[in-house]
C-alpha cells in the first residue's frame, strides 16, 4: 500500500496543476475538474490521515512537504481568488451532460415520429378492403420498412439514455462541489500536518 | 472545563463533527435565515469549534428554529473519529456512547449564541410540531439539505 502522505502529497500537487489550468484559461477537462472533487471526497475524513500516522511510521519531512504543498495551494488560490471564482460545477455538469442529453432526445423524437407515421399507415391500410390491392401492397412494405426504422431508433435511445445514466452516475457528486470546500479541506490538512510534526519534534504522542 | 469538552477540544484539532460537506450544504439552504449570513467555510469553523470566540447573533424571534437546527445536527450529522472511538473503548465489543459528546457540543453551540439550556429544553421541537410558514421552510430546507448530502456522498468516481 502507497504512503498515505506522499499519495495525498502528489494528488494535492495535481489538484494545484489543475488549478493553474484554470487560471491560464487553458481547455481544462471535465475529468481534471472532476479530479478535484474526487481528491475533496476522498481526503474530507482528516482523522483518517492522523490515525494512519499512528498506526504506520512516517518520515517526519513527508508531513513537513505535505503541509508545504497545502500552504503554496492555499497561496496560490488566495492569489487567484478572482480568477478561480468562475469556477462553477453545475455549470461545466450541465454543459458536459448536454450532449448526451440532446442524443437522447434526438433519438426519442425521431421514435416517436416514426410511431406517429407509422399508425397513420396502419390506419389507411385499415380502410383498404383489398389486401391484395397495389396500394395495399406499398403501404404494408412501408409499414415494415418503418417499422425497422423506428425500432433503431428505440434502440439507440435506450443505448443513449443508459450512457447519460452512467455519465451522471460518474460526475454526480461533482453538480454540488465548490472549489471553497477543497480550500476548506486543504487548510484542515495543513493544520493537522503542523500539529502532528511539532508533536513529532516534541517528541509526544499524537 | 469538564472533561468531555477538554476532550472535544481535543478532537476537534483533528476531526470536523460535522463534515465539510454537510456544513456547505447546509450553509447553501439555510443561510442568512436563522442567524447572521456567513460564508460556507465559516458554518465550517463554527460548527467544528474552531472559533470558539465568535458570537453567533440569533435574532430573538428565531431562537426556537436555531435551537431545532442545532439538535437536527447533533443527531444527524455529528461524528466523532474511529480514532476517538478505538481510544475511548473499553471492550472492543462495546458500543461507543457518542451521547455525552453530543450534548456537549450542543451545549457549547448554544453558548456561542447566548440561548439558555433552559429554553433550549422548552423550545428545541417547536419547529417540528408548529405549522408556521416559518417553521414548514426550515423543514423544507433541512430535506433538501438532507438530499444534497446524500447526492455529495452518492459516488466517488
Amino acid at each position: 500500500m502507497e504512503d498515505l502522505v506522499k499519495q495525498i502529497t502528489s494528488e494535492l500537487s495535481a489538484a494545484h496543476d489543475v488549478l493553474s489550468g484554470i487560471v491560464r484559461h487553458d481547455d481544462v477537462s471535465i475529468e481534471a475538474k472532476v479530479s478535484l472533487c474526487d481528491f475533496f471526497k476522498k481526503h474530507e475524513r482528516v482523522s483518517d490521515l492522523v490515525a494512519y500516522i499512528e498506526d504506520n511510521p512516517t518520515d517526519i519531512s513527508d508531513i513537513v512537504m505535505l503541509s508545504d504543498t497545502c500552504s503554496r495551494f492555499i497561496q496560490f488560490y488566495n492569489e487567484n481568488a478572482t480568477v478561480l471564482s468562475s469556477f462553477n460545477a453545475q455549470e461545466d455538469t450541465n454543459a458536459y451532460l448536454a450532449p448526451y442529453k440532446k442524443e437522447v432526445d434526438v433519438e426519442g423524437k425521431a421514435w416517436a415520429r416514426l410511431d406517429t407515421l407509422m399508425k397513420r399507415i396502419s390506419n389507411r391500410m385499415d380502410s383498404i378492403m383489398d389486401m391484395e390491392s397495389e396500394r395495399f401492397v406499398m403501404l404494408d412494405k412501408a409499414y415494415d420498412r418503418i417499422q425497422g426504422l423506428r425500432d433503431l431508433h428505440r434502440f439507440n435511445q435506450d443505448k443513449a439514455y443508459k450512457i447519460l445514466k452512467e455519465k451522471e452516475k460518474l460526475i454526480y457528486t461533482f453538480y454540488f462541489f465548490e472549489l471553497e470546500m477543497l480550500v476548506v479541506l486543504v487548510q484542515r490538512l495543513k493544520d493537522v500536518c503542523q500539529l502532528l510534526s511539532t508533536r513529532m519534534k516534541e517528541g509526544g504522542c499524537l | 472545563m469538564s472533561i468531555v469538552r477538554r476532550e472535544l477540544m481535543e478532537e476537534s484539532l483533528i476531526h470536523d463533527f460535522i463534515p465539510i460537506t454537510s456544513c456547505f450544504a447546509l450553509h447553501r439552504f439555510i443561510n442568512g435565515k436563522h442567524f447572521q449570513p456567513t460564508t460556507g467555510s465559516q458554518y465550517v469553523q463554527i460548527f467544528n469549534l474552531h472559533t470558539l470566540d465568535t458570537e453567533l447573533k440569533v435574532p430573538r424571534e428565531e431562537y426556537s428554529r436555531f435551537c431545532y437546527i442545532i439538535d437536527y445536527l447533533a443527531r444527524n450529522h455529528f461524528t466523532l473519529s474511529k480514532r476517538f472511538k478505538k481510544k475511548h473503548r473499553v471492550d472492543e465489543y462495546e458500543e461507543f456512547d457518542i451521547t455525552p459528546y453530543r450534548k456537549e457540543w450542543r451545549a457549547m453551540m448554544l453558548e456561542m449564541s447566548g440561548i439558555s439550556l433552559e429554553h433550549f429544553k422548552r423550545h428545541y421541537r417547536d419547529a417540528l410540531n408548529s405549522s408556521s410558514k416559518k417553521n414548514t421552510v426550515l423543514r423544507e430546507d433541512l430535506e433538501d439539505f438532507e438530499k444534497m448530502v446524500e447526492n455529495m456522498n452518492y459516488a466517488i468516481s
